[in-house]
């Protein structure tokens, strides 16, 4: 889609902001990724949260949507020039994944339910959404365009 | 959390230990040289480590074992999809290119050298530092590798944003299958342990 080098990697429990040329990518298990875009001032970014909901004094908000969708929205209208009413969102991951996490197992379900809730408060419409299963997904947003390419784990590649 | 260094030192020492018992094991199991080398130690940031590991998206077989008793800590095997057809020609004693695809004995076959690792290393710990580690059943999961890293520290990412990673270059004689192999402790029951060995904080 294009070359590596205006590619951009966001971790687990963090948050990128760019415009095009440059591409954004992330991998999801049970992390749910917000694709957040404004085509008008094609800007957009992508959220890659872990937990539903904070808990505790972690100052890492961007691990949790109750926290991190806010700050997103925030970041994208005072660093990216982005205007909310333009907004459209994208939802990826939610995956059930190893056994060995524990609790974390049905996580993915919690994460998008509350991403769900906080995007529907806050008005921003989702316009594409893939979510679930037992693999994981590898996303790269396209800011030019807002078009996110979407490959879950031994499934072709699918244009959201 | 701070680690001294040398506590860093100490575990270094420690892990060499384990890690050569379990490149000895597997190669002895494989029929073929198994050379793990243990590559660093280090605090890392969970956002860094992790997107570092997402820029890997080969796809790849995860063995997680989970080890249980007064040093919680995580093992993750991980080897191209590819690798793990060859290694289980290895294991069954038959040619390379046998195994075809990743099938119920490709799994059992990762669970096993998944169980070889996990109990060399957690035995040298066990009889030279004092240590009680229990493995529980490894797990086996094909996916992209940066999402197999993800699983396996998520739970420490959530309670903190720093990871003690323990990296090695894990190659397998005869072939080019590349592996890595990564040692997660828990902070907490390391601490006590290293406490309890006497290393300055």
């Amino acid at each position: 889609m294009n070359d590596t080098h205006n590619i951009f990697t966001v971790g687990v429990g963090d948050a990128k902001i760019t415009r095009a040329p440059h591409h954004l990518k992330t991998l999801l298990g049970s992390c749910i990724g917000i694709v957040l875009y404004d085509p008008i001032a094609k800007v957009g970014g992508i959220l890659h949260i872990m937990l539903p909901k904070k808990t505790g004094n972690d100052s890492k908000l961007t691990k949790y949507a109750d926290t991190g969708l806010p700050f997103f929205i925030a970041q994208l209208i005072k660093n990216g020039g982005a205007s909310k009413s333009a907004m459209q969102a994208k939802i990826f991951g939610g995956a059930k994944m190893f056994e060995t996490a524990g609790n974390l197992i049905n996580i993915g379900e919690k994460n998008e339910q509350e991403v769900r809730k906080i995007l529907k408060e806050e008005g921003i419409k989702i316009v594409a959404a893939k979510t679930g299963g037992t693999k994981g997904y590898n996303i790269l947003l396209d800011t030019a365009t807002g078009s996110v390419e979407c490959r879950i784990f031994g499934e072709p590649i699918s244009i959201y | 959390m701070v680690i001294s260094p040398e506590r860093l030192r100490m575990l270094e020492v420690i892990m060499k230990l384990s890690i050569d018992n379990a490149s000895r094991a597997l190669s002895k199991t494989l029929r073929t040289g198994a050379k793990i080398t243990l590559s660093k130690i280090y605090m890392a940031d969970f956002n860094e480590a992790t997107e570092k590991m997402n820029n890997d998206t080969r796809e790849m077989t995860g063995i997680i074992v989970n080890f249980k008793g007064n040093l919680g800590c995580k093992m993750l095997f991980m080897l191209p999809l590819e690798g793990s057809t060859i290694l289980t020609d290895y294991y069954l004693r038959q040619p390379v290119g046998t195994t075809k695809e990743f099938d119920d004995d490709t799994k059992s076959v990762a669970q096993e050298l998944g169980n070889i690792l996990a109990s060399h290393i957690s035995n040298s710990l066990v009889s030279d530092f004092n240590a009680k580690l229990l493995p529980e059943p490894p797990q086996v999961h094909n996916d992209f590798a940066g999402i197999i890293f993800s699983s396996l520290v998520m739970e420490q990412g959530i309670l903190c944003d720093q990871l003690l990673l323990i990296e090695t270059i894990f190659e397998i004689c005869r072939t080019e299958i590349s592996c890595y192999l990564f040692l997660l402790p828990e902070l907490a029951s390391l601490e006590k342990l290293l406490d309890a060995m006497g290393t300055r904080k």
